[in-house]
């Protein structure tokens, strides 16, 4: 066995040694190195350099005078407690001219201990205009308390002159936005050469700073994607490797990218499945944390934003606390903390595999990011595992499984804390589990009906649309069976089965509901924001010549209800017709990945270069080649075409429910709802029309990973311009 | 049942004509009848001011005013303060006779504080006068807030405002609705509508009765050109303002009555052909209904007369087919109409015949042909004034000329050389850029060269490739002249790119300081990182204007779904057919089909960079239309590479039907854009 191994080995470097492997692996390595010197050329050195502030002071009335070489400017602040601070802005006086010489900044603590400083160049500074004094090192401050920002200047001669703005008398307090900071004023103490000065300076507390750690990240990346790159190269042009083994590799090395590409609660609705996921870990790990409908108990330590989409969970400052909160512990002896949250569905078992990584994350210790990070990863690892098994199965166009397994959309949703992943693995499962039975085996046994029952039961309560997929079964010939009547009783059991458990988790979910304080799309009027004293007519819209009463974010109380779309035919046609010719495009990049994160706060659109590359490789490893060359039948193409088309239309529906009555298109129909029944779909197109007519899956497959790699840097460059 | 298969085919072709209708009806139904309503806006009184006037429960307000236009609504702008519910009343008389002309009543909850509320007037009104006085009245729940309406501090001459019957200073705010489209709206589109139905039908019909190829395409070609040039009229293609200038400049020099001074900044007209509303780049449906009314209009004042527009200067040759019919129907006194519609349909007729002709002739890749042809780009300035009307008609045609001499005719005769000499000698200085594509003569194989049924020595054939070269370098040499003295006095001026990041401050426009060609030697990687991140920004766009899914002057992006099926046809058309030659192309002509199309796109982008100010984060001006006159050569280059991905049976004229398809409903969404300007 080893030594037939050991021949095998000899053969593949044999194969390697052929010159035209060799150029491929040097254009792959001259491709990687080229394209990631590129990105990170192009984008690195802006957002390394990216900052966050905080006005303290915005009075910038007066100057402090000139600061000469044995003045000194103090100025007392302070700090709130967990805030940190890598360096303050000032608004500078240079007396119309480019000074020379050094300005000194020594930021102390109450007892008078340097805690950081800054030398500038003097010449840096511009006249009239904040400037951005950084300091060696940040400050994380404990909690409230005073600390002393000390200025003395080493000017080159007595012309080079600096000031400072400061106000005239007690400072404004200002932020952005309507809320006023909450920093004690009253210590905001500013001393000129050892004398009170009536004012404060004119200051910015500088919050947050990328700093270097991103061209670490991005070269330990580069690295080893290139790497990744060239394995894969081997494995499957080389060496011939196993497609479902392929699809593991690929899938958890992209799947990984793609959980530090889109940092935690930064995926589609991720915020209300970590919140799931982790009541549901506290049932195992804490059952005396009392859970009580939109609220849980995390442990000190994991307090995050769960109840909704956080703006700052993605962009360079998310990418610097993933990167600094990675291997960190969780805090010992903390309290646990309650958070408002908006969970998921009832239906637990799509998080399974997401609450198991919690739990083994908190057994660990590990800190946040720590438990985020590897929830999602038990996640990807079920999905990698379950779809690889379902390339194995595939009797046809294995290929294209493999690629709409690798989707950046899927990758994402798989490497986060989405349901979705679990639904759409099991999908590609059920599908190829039904094409196997009716294509390869010659005989369906109870072996097979109970898997293919036990995939439906768990898929059927995931998503009501995608019960109109699982009549798939039915394409299994009759002739698979034992006889008719057999083959009717297996398949009606598989899909009375799903019905069930379906109807069972539905009521109880109607149960649960009644019991749950957040499941409404909206909350009642009392939250809402109504006024008491009745309705202001910007309370209302006439749209189509009618009025609609709206709620304070603007959308009409009336939605596309049943009864409002029979009275309203003619505005509900023109509606779909409008979102299909203007959301189309939209859907199609929400199914192939070509927008990624929450699509609906933020647009990270990923160029259509790719996306049309991506899907002109998944059709292309739709249609058949010399060695997968069987065609479906036009009548069970038909058949799958049909199961496609009702579960979209199923979808237009519920989307079409859920839309305001003022708008012009369909709200929340996004293209990745589809992703389940994409196979069906492409299936059903793979006719005899087109075909290779050399072996092109491998190519295709490798392909597949090169551009959805490419999507992901695309799409990593999009976030850096957030 | 036999009854269905025998008669299949025109079964077939009743249910295009009757869904095509169908999906027209609910257009119409959904986007098309309440643009019925759409009338122009004429604000009477704009001028809104902190006064305003009140209306008392049982109050009247009454504004006379003056207008000498006809309309059938108005509008006045509420103010209020909460909640209104109520009704509100309007009545209008004749100022000069006291006749009631209208009574209208409007609902106060629908209006909005602070914008013009109008009122739909049963029918359009006008006088003889031109003097009206409206009165204004309201009937407010107890609950309502009270009602307000805007004024002006001072009124126009001859208005005057009276609160229950006492004068009050100013004037309201009034707004009229005047020219509303009405029912011509509803003729114009069951036209079109009618048309785009037995467009689609015959050329079904054609299909199935299985007509070529050619034919097909003729058919298809020809039509979709006619409905393009009723849905985008003159001026609504790129820059066709200019090249219409262009073409009625050329024509008053023909005949000797140019006044132009030359320069490109003035043009030469009639003193009739002036028409604001058809010379407006953005249709709307008024332009539909000018250019209706004055079909067939005649000439008026027929006077040379010079106007401060722009033309586009250079090479002129490809304007003298539209120059000749504007001349002709200068001289049988068409009116501007006619005039505009003339020259574009001699364009559009060059472009089919010499479309039909390259794909009759092309012995390989006839679906390319066709499908670059039809694309709605293509088509779109192959039915205007656009001097690319004409030079990529003849690249289509040199490029399956070129093909048909490389691969099928057996022997060249002085005839041939002729034609290609000829082609060269217009083709060369219509754009630089496209110049390589004239090297595919090279690749005609010496011993099809001939003299009175000879075979002509290799060194004599030599001989007149090279000549054919010269030719077009000649032709060229002028403008390559040009450039190279652009180079050599950019190398002396401060270079662009150096300039950028110096203050502005002395420099009153940034956009005047561009790239030189100095640049491209002297900082080639800033020049590299320009190209390359316009590649990646533009890249849809560039996309979406290669195959027309951006039409008119970029102001009617069409759905997605059309690029993505122009794209999916080109690349089915792409596809080698099931028995043809796989690849097209010998490898030493797919290798010169790439390179030239590189070059092509090398000397695009670089003459774009030119004009690209140096602050400009990515190239300006890169059009992916620019790409089509080497679009055959190049798909012919790709066609049946890699590991033959072929059609397993014939679709070209599938294909050209798939086109006609998208081509109509291009179109119809083209209409629903426009409704919306």
């Amino acid at each position: 066995m080893g030594n037939e191994r050991l021949q095998n080995l000899k053969a593949h470097l044999d194969t390697l040694r052929k010159p035209r492997h060799i150029l491929a692996l040097c254009g792959i390595l001259l491709g990687c190195a080229l394209v990631f010197f590129f990105v990170g050329d192009a984008y690195l050195d802006d957002v390394a350099d990216r900052s966050e502030r905080v006005i303290v002071n915005d009075d910038y009335s007066v100057t402090t005078g000139p600061l000469d070489a044995s003045g000194e400017l103090r100025q007392t602040l302070t700090l709130n407690g967990g805030e940190r601070l890598y360096g303050v802005n000032l608004l500078v006086d240079t007396y119309g001219r480019v000074p020379s010489g050094t300005l000194h900044l020594r930021l102390l603590d109450q007892y008078g201990d340097l805690v950081a400083r800054c030398d500038t160049d003097m010449s840096t500074l511009l006249d009239n205009t904040f400037h951005r004094f950084l300091f060696d090192t940040y400050l994380e401050a404990d909690g409230p308390a005073p600390y002393h920002l000390v200025i003395t200047a080493s000017p080159a001669s007595n012309e080079d002159r600096i000031a400072f703005h400061r106000s005239n008398g007690p400072p404004q307090s200002y932020a952005e936005g309507e809320e006023e900071l909450a920093y004690d004023l009253s210590a905001f103490v500013l001393l000129q050469n050892g004398r009170t000065v009536d004012g404060t300076l004119a200051l910015q507390y500088v919050t947050a700073y990328a700093g270097d750690f991103i061209y670490t990240a991005y070269t330990l990346f580069a690295v080893v994607l290139t790497l990744f790159l060239l394995t894969l190269y081997v494995a499957v042009l080389v060496v011939g490797a196993a497609a479902h083994k392929v699809f593991v590799y690929c899938c958890l090395v992209l799947g990984v990218t793609s959980m530090f590409l889109i940092p935690p609660r930064a995926a589609p609705d991720e915020y209300a499945h970590i919140a799931t996921a982790y009541s549901h870990s506290n049932r195992v790990l804490s059952p005396d944390w009392n859970i009580t409908g939109a609220r849980i108990m995390v442990r000190g330590g994991d307090e995050m934003k769960l109840r909704n989409y956080d703006p700052d969970a993605i962009g360079i400052f998310a990418y610097q606390r993933l990167y600094e909160g990675l291997f960190e512990a969780a805090p010992k002896d903390a309290a646990p903390v309650e958070l408002r949250v908006r969970t998921a569905p009832t239906y637990p078992v799509p998080y399974l595999l997401p609450t198991l990584g919690v739990i083994l994350a908190r057994l660990l210790g590990l800190g946040q990011v720590g438990l985020l990070m590897l929830g999602r990863f038990a996640n990807l690892v079920f999905y990698a595992v379950v779809v690889s098994r379902a390339v194995k199965r595939m009797p046809i166009a294995r290929t294209m499984l493999f690629v709409a397994g690798l989707l950046p959309m899927c990758l994402q949703l798989a490497g986060s804390f989405s349901p979705d992943a679990f639904t759409i693995a099991l999908a590609f499962y059920f599908i190829a589990a039904c094409l196997d039975c009716a294509l390869t085996r010659e005989s369906v046994g109870p072996r097979q009906l109970v898997l293919l029952g036990a995939v439906a039961v768990l898929l059927a309560p995931a998503k009501v649309v995608y019960l109109l997929a699982l009549p798939l079964v039915l394409i299994i010939p009759a002739g698979k069976f034992s006889g008719r009547r057999a083959a009717w009783l297996g398949k009606g059991a598989v899909l009375a089965a799903a019905l069930v458990v379906w109807g069972a988790f539905s009521l109880g979910s109607i149960a649960g509901n009644a019991d749950a304080d957040d499941t409404v799309a909206y909350p009642p009027d009392a939250e809402s924001g109504f006024a008491e004293d009745g309705p202001s007519p910007d309370d209302f819209a006439i749209v189509d010549g009618e009025v609609l009463r709206l709620r304070p974010n603007g959308d009409s109380v009336q939605h596309f209800t049943p009864g409002y779309i029979l009275t309203h035919l003619p505005k509900t046609l023109r509606l779909l017709a409008r979102s299909l010719w203007e959301q189309g495009s939209l859907w199609l990049q929400g199914l192939l990945g070509g927008r990624l994160g929450e699509v609906i706060a933020v647009d990270i659109t990923v160029n259509w270069l790719f996306v049309i590359a991506l899907l002109g490789v998944l059709l292309c490893a739709t249609l058949p080649d010399v060695k997968d060359n069987l065609v479906l039948p036009g009548r069970q193409r038909a058949f799958l075409l049909g199961l496609t088309l009702a579960v979209a239309a199923a979808l237009l529906a519920a989307s079409l429910v859920w839309t305001p009555a003022n708008y012009r298109t369909l709200f929340g129909m996004q293209g990745r709802y589809l992703l389940p029944v994409l196979p069906l779909a492409l299936l059903a197109v793979r006719g005899e029309n087109l075909r290779f007519f050399g072996p092109m899956r491998r190519p295709l497959g490798f392909a597949a990973v090169c551009l959805a790699l490419l999507c992901q840097l695309d799409a990593f460059t999009k976030i850096l311009q957030l | 049942m036999q009854f269905v298969r025998r008669h299949r085919r025109y079964l077939v072709t009743a249910a295009i004509f009757v869904m095509c209708l169908l999906i027209f009806y609910a257009f119409w139904h959904l986007e098309v009848a309440e643009a019925r309503g759409k009338s122009r806006s004429l604000y009477l009184n704009d001028t809104q001011q902190n006064a305003t006037a009140t209306l008392e429960a049982g109050g009247v307000l009454s504004q006379t005013f003056t207008t000498d236009e006809a309309f059938h609504a108005l509008g006045v702008v509420p103010l209020y303060d909460g909640a209104i519910d109520g009704a509100l009343f309007v009545a209008l008389y004749d100022d000069a006779t006291g006749e009631a002309l209208a009574r209208v009543e409007g609902n106060a909850a629908h209006t909005r504080s602070g914008q013009y509320a109008a009122f739909v007037l049963p029918t359009a009104v006008q006088t003889a006068q031109g003097r009206y006085r409206v009165d204004f009245s309201a009937q407010l729940t107890p609950e309502s807030a009270p009602l307000a309406l805007a004024k002006s501090d001072d009124a126009p001459a001859g208005w005057q405002l009276l609160e229950n019957g006492a004068g009050a200073g100013g004037a309201l705010c009034l707004q009229a609705g005047v020219d509303r489209i009405g029912g011509f709206l509803t003729r114009f589109y069951w036209v079109f509508a009618l048309l785009c139905a037995v467009f689609l039908a015959g050329l079904y019909l054609l299909f199935s009765f299985g007509v070529g190829i050619t034919g097909l395409f003729a058919v298809a070609a020809a039509g979709l050109c006619l409905l393009f040039n009723l849905i985008l009229p003159p001026y609504a293609a790129p820059d066709e303002a200019f090249h219409i200038n262009e073409a009625f400049e050329l024509s008053f020099e023909l005949t000797g009555e140019n006044i132009d001074d030359g320069s490109w900044h003035t043009a030469t007209r009639r003193a009739e052909d002036h028409n604001e509303i058809i010379q407006n780049r953005f249709t709307t449906v008024f332009t539909y209904r000018e250019l209706a009314q004055n079909l067939f209009s005649a000439a008026g004042d027929s006077t040379p007369t010079l106007y401060r527009e722009d033309m586009v200067g250079g090479y002129r040759l490809p304007y003298l087919p539209a120059a000749l019919a504007i001349t002709v129907c200068r001289w049988l006194g068409l009116g501007f109409v006619p005039t505009l519609y003339a020259g574009r349909l001699v364009n559009m007729a060059l472009y089919v015949l010499a479309a039909v002709f390259a794909v009759k002739r092309a012995p390989v890749g006839k679906g390319i042909f066709a499908a670059v042809a039809l694309l709605p780009m293509a088509l779109h300035l192959g039915a205007s004034f656009s001097r690319d009307c004409l030079t990529i008609a003849g690249y289509l045609l040199f490029t399956a000329l070129c093909l048909y001499y490389i691969k099928e005719k057996p022997r060249l005769t002085g005839r041939d050389l002729l034609i290609l000499a000829v082609f060269i000698a217009l083709l060369a200085p219509a754009k630089l850029i496209y110049a390589p594509v004239l090297l595919l003569v090279l690749f005609i194989p010496h011993e099809k060269f001939s003299w009175r049924g000879k075979a002509i020595p290799r060194k004599a054939v030599w001989g007149i490739k090279a000549a054919l070269a010269v030719l077009a370098f000649a032709t060229l040499a002028p403008d390559l002249w040009r450039r190279l003295m652009r180079l050599v006095r950019s190398f002396s001026a401060q270079s662009a790119a150096a300039a950028v990041g110096v203050s502005t401050a002395a420099t009153p426009n940034p956009d005047s300081i561009t790239y030189t060609t100095a640049d491209f030697f002297r900082r080639p990687g800033t020049i590299l990182w320009l190209v390359v991140r316009t590649f990646f920004a533009e890249f849809t766009f560039y996309l979406e204007s290669l195959v027309g899914g951006h039409l008119g002057y970029f102001s009617l992006p069409l759905s997605w779904v059309f690029t993505l099926a122009c794209l999916v046809l080109l690349a089915l058309a792409t596809l080698p057919e099931p028995g043809g030659e796989s690849p097209l192309l010998t490898r030493r002509q797919r290798a010169f089909g790439g390179l030239s199309t590189l070059a092509v796109a090398a000397m695009l982008v670089g003459g774009c960079i030119l004009w690209t100010p140096a602050h400009y984060t990515t190239i300006y001006g890169i059009q992916g239309r620019y790409l089509l006159p080497v679009l055959p050569l190049a798909l012919c280059s790709l066609s049946g590479l890699g590991k033959g991905l072929v059609k397993t049976r014939p679709m070209t004229r599938g294909i050209i039907l798939g086109f006609a398809g998208v081509g109509t409903f291009a179109l119809l969404n083209a209409f629903l854009l426009i409704l919306q300007n």
